[in-house]
C-alpha cells in the first residue's frame, strides 16, 4: 500500500476514534437529561459521520455495509429530535450508528 | 369574580394519547402522543436499563425509607421490586397520565401490598395527601421514572410542590406538636374551668350569611390602609388576631370578632394592655393564656382543635385548618357565612424588608427577638409573586401560610376573596383592590347588626369531674410504667443470659400497653402527651425489627423500644400529675373566677 494512502488510513481511524468519544458523550448527557450539552455536538457528529461514510468509500469502493441504513437511522434522529424525544436520539446513536461506525472501522483496519 | 385555577389550565395542556408498543429488547414500552409530539417513556432500546435502574435504587433504599415513585409506565417494575418490600416500608407510585393508570388497572396485576399506586389530579390532592401522611415523610426517598418530567412537566412539578410542601407542614406541624405538647396540656387542664362562661361557636354558623368580613392582619402595608377602615364600621365584621387589636383600638376602631390561637405568653402580652377596655367577642379553642381570661370581658366563642376535646364539647364543624391566626379569622369568617371576605396588611412578604407593621411591631423586651428580621438566615428567604407582578422576599413558612389561604380559597367557590393589602405577595384567588374601592359595600345603606346567641350555645363541662378522673388516671398509669421498665432490663439480661422471658415481664408489659392504649374516653385528650413518643417508636427505624435481624438483634430492639417508651412516657404522666394536682388545688383553694 502506497504511504499516502496508509496515512489516509490512520488519520480516517483516528477520526473514528474521536467520532466514537463524542458519540458517547452525546448518549451519556441525553440519558441524564443534560439536554444543552447532549444537543450541542448534533450537527458536528452528523458532518462526522457524512466525512466517516464518505472516507470509507474511499478506501473500500466494493463496501461490505449498507451505508443506506446509516442514513436511515440519521433521519430517525431527526426525528426524534423534532419529537423531543432525547433518549430516543441517545438510543440511535447507541445501537446503531455506534455499531455501524465501529464496524467501519473495524473494516477499515484491515486495509 | 377572578378565580385563577393554575391547575386547571396545566390539566388541559397535559392531555395525551397513549400507545403500546415492544420494545428492541422485547419489552412492553409506550409511546406518548402530545400535541405534535410523539415520545417514549423511557429507553425504546433498552426497557431493562430503565427497570433496572428503578430496581436498584428501591433496593438501596427500602432497608431504611419509604420511597415515593413519579411514573407508573407499563408498570412492569413492579414485577421485581413486590418481592423485597419489607414489611413496615411502603411504595407509593404516583402515575399523573388517566390513561396509562386506566391501562395498568385493567391487567389486575399482583401487587405486594405495600406498594400503593395512585393517579394525581386535583380532585383527588386530598387522597394524596393522606398518603403522604401514611409514609411519615422524614423517611422517604423520591425516584422520578425514565423521562416523565419531560413529558409531564407541569403536572410533576404540581406533585413534588405538594411533596415538598407537606414535608415542611409536617415537619412544622410536628415540631409544633413536640415543643407544645405539653403547653397545650398545661393550658387546657388550665383553661377547661372557663369554657363554661363561653358559648360554642355552633351558635354562630352561617348567622352572617352574605355579610362582608375584613380581616385584618400585622402585615407591614397595614400603615397605608388602616385609617380607612374607619369607613366600614357597621358595614362590615372586622376580624382581627392578637397584635393588631391595639393597632385597631389605637385608631379608634372597635373590631367584632378577636381570634387568639396559641397558648404562648407572647399572645397574652400582644393584648394585654387594650383586652379589658374591649367588648371584643373572643373566638378560641382550649389553647390560650389563661391569663387573657381573667382580662376578656365580652361573649366568647369556642371551638375544639383536638378530636377527644369534641367529646367533652360536641362536635361543632368548624375548619380549623391553617396555621396562622389570619387563618382562624379567615375559618371564623366563612364559618358564619361571611361574603365577601377583604384582607388588609396580609402581606406574606417583607414588603420593603420588615415583617410587621410599624404600628404592630411587639416592644416588650424579652419578646422582641421575634419581631427581628435579623434574626434570620438569608438561606431562608425566597422570592415570590407580589401583587404587582413582581417580586417580592418571603419565608418558608409565610409561603406556607399563603398556600393555606390559597386552599381555602379553592374550597370555597362561592365567596368572593379580595385583597386589599397594599403590598405584599399575590394570594391567588383573590381580587387584588384597594380598599376604598369596595364601593358595594361602602354604599350600602345596611347596617349589620351583633347577634346575641341562645341558650342552645351554652358549654356545660363538670370540670371537677374530669380533672380528678385525669388524676386517678395519671397514678394508676405511673405504677404500671415503674414495673415495665423494671421488667424491661431484667428482660434483656434474662434473654442473653437464659435464652428465655419470664412470664410475669411479658404480663407486666401487656398491662403497661393496655393502659396506655385504653384511656376512657372523657379524658383521651392525655393521649395528645405521648404522640410524638409513640411516633418515635412507629418510625425510627432503630426501633423496627426487621426480617434479617438475628434473635439477639431483635431482643435488642424490643428491649431499646421498651425503654424509651416506657421512660419518656412515664416522664410525660408525671409532668401531667403535676399539672392536674396544681389545678385541683387552686380550684379549691380559689373563690371563683
Amino acid at each position: 500500500m502506497d504511504k499516502e494512502r496508509q496515512e489516509f488510513i490512520k488519520d480516517v481511524l483516528e477520526y473514528i476514534e474521536k467520532v466514537i468519544n463524542v458519540i458517547n458523550k452525546t448518549t451519556e448527557a441525553l440519558y441524564n437529561e443534560n439536554d444543552e450539552d447532549g444537543l450541542k455536538n448534533i450537527e458536528l457528529l452528523a458532518n462526522g459521520i457524512d466525512y466517516i461514510v464518505q472516507a470509507y468509500l474511499v478506501i473500500n469502493t466494493d463496501s461490505r455495509f449498507d451505508i443506506s441504513n446509516l442514513n436511515d437511522q440519521l433521519i430517525l434522529i431527526v426525528e426524534a429530535i423534532e419529537n423531543k424525544d432525547y433518549i430516543l436520539v441517545a438510543d440511535i446513536f447507541n445501537y446503531e450508528i455506534k455499531p455501524i461506525i465501529m464496524a467501519i472501522m473495524e473494516d477499515i483496519k484491515e486495509y | 369574580m377572578i378565580k385563577i385555577d393554575n391547575n386547571k389550565e396545566m390539566e388541559k395542556n397535559e392531555q395525551c394519547n397513549i400507545t403500546f408498543e415492544i420494545s428492541k429488547d422485547n419489552k412492553e414500552i409506550i409511546r406518548v402522543q402530545k400535541l405534535n409530539q410523539n415520545i417514549y417513556l423511557g429507553s425504546k432500546y433498552n426497557v431493562k436499563r430503565d427497570i433496572d435502574k428503578i430496581v436498584n435504587f428501591v433496593k438501596e433504599n427500602i432497608k431504611d425509607n419509604n420511597i415515593i415513585i413519579l411514573g407508573l409506565a407499563t408498570g412492569e417494575y413492579i414485577d421485581y421490586i413486590n418481592d423485597f418490600i419489607e414489611e413496615e416500608r411502603s411504595v407509593l407510585i404516583i402515575e399523573p397520565d388517566i390513561n396509562i393508570y386506566t391501562k395498568f388497572k385493567e391487567k389486575k396485576k399482583y401487587i405486594n401490598d405495600n406498594i400503593k399506586v395512585i393517579y394525581y389530579n386535583i380532585e383527588n390532592i386530598e387522597l394524596i395527601e393522606n398518603h403522604f401522611k401514611d409514609l411519615a415523610l422524614e423517611n422517604f426517598k423520591l425516584f422520578e421514572y425514565c423521562n416523565y418530567n419531560r413529558i409531564y412537566y407541569k403536572i410533576m412539578n404540581n406533585i413534588k410542590k405538594k411533596i415538598i410542601d407537606f414535608t415542611i407542614s409536617s415537619r412544622i406541624d410536628r415540631n409544633t406538636s413536640i415543643f407544645f405538647s405539653r403547653i397545650w396540656f398545661e393550658c387546657f387542664i388550665k383553661n377547661i374551668k372557663y369554657l363554661n362562661r363561653s358559648k360554642k361557636i355552633n351558635g354562630v354558623r352561617g348567622l352572617y350569611k352574605d355579610k362582608p368580613a375584613i380581616i385584618v392582619s400585622a402585615g407591614p402595608s397595614l400603615t397605608k390602609n388602616i385609617s380607612k377602615l374607619h369607613n366600614f364600621e357597621d358595614k362590615a365584621l372586622i376580624f382581627t388576631g392578637g397584635r393588631t387589636l391595639k393597632t385597631l383600638m389605637d385608631e379608634g376602631i372597635e373590631p367584632d370578632f378577636l381570634s387568639i390561637i396559641d397558648s404562648q405568653e407572647l399572645s397574652y402580652e400582644l393584648v394585654s394592655d387594650v383586652i379589658d377596655k374591649s367588648e371584643v367577642t373572643l373566638i378560641h379553642s382550649e389553647l390560650l393564656p389563661s391569663k387573657v381570661f381573667n382580662k376578656h370581658n365580652g361573649e366568647r366563642l369556642f371551638y375544639s382543635i383536638n378530636p377527644s376535646i369534641n367529646d367533652i364539647v360536641g362536635y361543632s364543624g368548624f375548619n380549623a385548618i391553617g396555621s396562622s391566626v389570619a387563618h382562624s379569622c379567615l375559618n371564623s369568617a366563612l364559618y358564619m357565612g361571611c361574603n365577601p371576605i377583604i384582607f388588609i396588611g396580609q402581606d406574606l412578604a417583607y414588603t420593603n424588608d420588615k415583617v410587621h407593621a410599624e404600628n404592630a411591631e411587639f416592644t416588650k423586651e424579652g419578646l422582641k427577638y421575634y419581631e427581628d428580621i435579623n434574626n434570620f438566615d438569608n438561606d431562608d428567604f425566597k422570592y415570590i409573586d407580589d401583587i404587582y407582578g413582581n417580586k417580592v422576599k418571603s419565608r418558608d413558612d409565610l409561603i406556607l401560610f399563603k398556600k393555606q389561604f390559597e386552599e381555602i380559597i379553592r374550597e370555597n367557590p362561592n365567596v368572593t376573596f379580595i385583597n386589599s393589602t397594599e403590598g405584599g405577595a399575590n394570594i391567588e384567588g383573590t381580587i387584588v383592590k384597594d380598599l376604598l374601592d369596595n364601593t358595594e359595600i361602602l354604599n350600602s345603606e345596611i347596617k349589620i347588626d351583633k347577634v346575641n346567641l341562645s341558650g342552645d350555645s351554652k358549654i356545660d363541662i363538670d370540670y371537677i369531674y374530669i380533672l380528678k378522673k385525669t388524676e386517678k388516671y395519671c397514678t394508676e398509669a405511673l405504677v404500671k410504667l415503674k414495673s415495665a421498665i423494671h421488667h424491661n432490663k431484667y428482660y434483656y439480661d434474662e434473654f442473653i443470659n437464659k435464652g428465655k422471658i419470664r412470664e410475669s415481664s411479658l404480663k407486666a408489659f401487656d398491662e403497661a400497653d393496655e393502659f396506655i392504649k385504653n384511656i376512657t374516653q372523657e379524658i383521651s385528650f392525655i393521649e395528645y402527651l405521648f404522640a410524638d413518643v409513640i411516633n418515635e417508636i412507629l418510625h425510627n427505624p432503630k426501633y423496627k425489627i426487621n426480617k434479617d435481624d438475628t434473635e439477639l438483634q431483635k431482643a435488642k430492639r424490643i428491649y431499646d423500644r421498651g425503654q424509651y417508651m416506657y421512660t419518656e412516657i412515664k416522664k410525660q404522666i408525671e409532668y401531667a400529675l403535676d399539672i392536674v394536682r396544681d389545678e385541683l388545688k387552686e380550684i379549691e383553694s380559689s373563690e371563683g373566677f
